[in-house]
């Protein structure tokens, strides 16, 4: 079984001041809110979040940029602490933030998949196994054996595509991923996006894509300043979220979701 | 055979036994198993920093053993030691100092610099500060076999007693190592500047440490200072007694001791208290 609890979580992100730090106060049209601390600055990103996660759910975060979305993906995912509150993760998670993140440029294909699999915990006899069902799959041919640095955009999109097939999470955390795919990959690959998020037990995915929150969750949780604004069904949340954009963008310019 | 039949009638005698060393087995495996997969980690990178060489991954070793060579063959001062010797106890410090080294210089932006990639590959913090220490491991007992190599070919006299101390002397260094690494580590992060003084000061330290210069031929000036008051002394000693190289010393294993469980604990307590915070540190 696998959940995420989320009881009065707040968390800021620390940087070293430098220059004028009056000026980092200011509030734009977008962004969490800036503390000029006694020794850093502090970014309040996320402010007394409460979230329950069960098996099966599906649920997608939406919000605009500096909302918080990307923090409460790695908070979940354990990259962040907690400044106050508490975070309870059970399952195995597995978070895919940006396409290529948990690569090693200077290593081949090849060299990046068998520390993929190791990592993932695939048994040692099989990986070689493995590796090459992800080279087949990938199409690379030789550019498997090249270093990922010498990939294209839209080669090493394929090595990340074929590698999810090693990906064993119970709890599948993606942030605005799923839109990265190029378009020229394989129906095979774009198959195994499918039955990642299927076999999850709980998936988080962060988009600004109505098709894509559409096709993949059925709750939805809209941040907005660091605090959950809304949390409930799909259809429901994007409706009020399209109604407070139109409104705020009478105040400035506002990327409409696509 | 008989061993064999002896031992399975005494499992069952005594069912409780071998359900207990089940258990305790059960426990340790999946750590076992971690530790194997790590190695086999710091293997495919230590292969790939020397790909397209001939010799590949045995340049790890052997940059050491040349250098040791030729830090022997330069600074042999010793009345009491052959070169061969002299060259066989500069190798086992340098190798140990490598990874000192290692640990200090090496963990100056190790959550600020790779928390991202772990946390892409199921690594905890932990976890990725655990796997920094295997990669550190890993070389050194690459270079520790190639010491054993040496000292059965020039000094097979020395093998003795020393090496039943390998396991513990390995124990007190992952430790040591693990403190240190995480204590460098939010040193840097809190205080920039020290960046810089950390690789100036472990250079520094190269050179007052008895990596190529005879610890038991000082007895008054700096180096005897040095010898006493540097706790990088106590290690270097620890692993060549280990290897034979200088007499077994109940006090250096001592002060080792000592000197790890403290950075040991301050690692630990410093993790309890900034694990949270330094995380968020951008």
């Amino acid at each position: 079984m696998a959940k995420i609890v989320i009881e009065n979580a707040s968390v800021s992100y620390f940087l070293r001041k430098r220059g004028d730090v009056a000026k980092s106060t200011e509030r734009g049209a977008v962004g969490a809110e800036v503390i000029i601390g006694q020794r850093y600055l502090e970014i309040a990103a996320l402010k007394n979040i409460s979230l329950r996660l069960n098996d099966g759910d599906r649920v997608g975060l939406i919000g605009v940029n500096g909302s918080g979305k990307s923090t409460l993906l790695k908070l979940c995912a354990g990259a962040l602490g907690v400044q106050s509150g508490r975070v309870t993760v059970e399952g195995r998670v597995s978070p895919q933030f940006a396409l290529g993140s948990g690569l090693k440029p200077k290593l081949s294909g090849r060299q990046n998949t068998e520390l993929k699999c190791l990592y993932m915990g695939v048994p040692q006899s099989s990986v070689g196994r493995h590796v090459e069902d992800v080279k087949a799959l990938s199409g690379l041919g030789g550019y498997f054996e090249l270093p990922v640095h010498s990939y294209s955009a839209g080669m090493r999109s394929r090595l990340v595509m074929s590698l999810l097939r090693l990906v064993r999470g119970e709890i599948l955390i993606m942030d605005e991923w799923i839109n990265a795919v190029d378009p020229s990959l394989s129906a095979a690959v774009g198959g195994l996006q499918t039955q990642l998020i299927e076999k999850a037990k709980i998936l988080l995915l962060a988009s600004h894509s109505q098709r894509v929150l559409e096709e993949w969750v059925d709750r939805l949780i809209w941040l907005d300043h660091a605090e959950i604004r809304a949390d409930g069904s799909l259809q429901k949340v994007h409706l009020e979220y399209r109604k407070w954009l139109k409104t705020r963008s009478a105040y400035g310019p506002v990327k409409q979701p696509t | 055979m008989f061993q064999l039949t002896t031992f399975r009638v005494s499992d069952l005698q005594n069912p409780i036994n071998l359900a207990n060393q089940m258990e305790l087995w059960n426990r340790i495996r999946p750590y076992l198993s971690s530790l194997v997969r790590f190695f086999h980690i710091s293997y495919i990178e230590a292969k790939s920093e020397h790909s397209g060489t001939r010799l590949g991954i045995l340049w790890a070793p052997l940059s050491s053993l040349i250098f040791s060579a030729l830090l022997a063959l330069v600074f042999h001062h010793s009345a009491t030691m052959s070169v061969s010797e002299y060259f066989i106890y500069v190798f086992a410090g340098y190798a140990l100092w490598n990874f000192i080294s290692d640990s200090i210089t090496g963990s100056t932006d190790v959550i600020q610099g790779q928390l991202d990639f772990a946390v892409h590959n199921n690594l905890s913090l932990v976890g990725l500060f655990g796997k920094l220490l295997v990669d550190r491991l890993f070389e050194y007992l690459m270079n520790a076999v190639v010491i054993l190599a040496l000292i059965l070919l020039l000094r097979p006299a020395n093998f003795g007693v020393g090496l039943t101390l390998f396991l513990p002397f390995l124990a007190i260094i992952t430790l040591t190592s693990l403190g240190t690494a995480y204590l460098v580590n939010i040193t840097t992060v809190l205080y920039p500047d020290l960046k810089a003084a950390v690789k100036v000061g472990a250079r520094f330290m190269f050179f007052a440490s008895p990596v190529f210069w005879s610890a038991g031929e000082v007895s008054s000036g700096t180096r005897a200072f040095l010898v006493q008051y540097n706790p990088v002394s106590y290690y270097l000693s620890l692993a060549r007694q280990v290897f034979g190289v200088e007499p077994l010393e109940p006090g250096a294993w001592a002060m080792a001791v000592l000197v790890s469980a403290t950075i040991s604990a301050t690692g630990y307590l410093a993790y309890r208290q900034s694990h949270s915070f330094v995380r968020n540190f951008k």
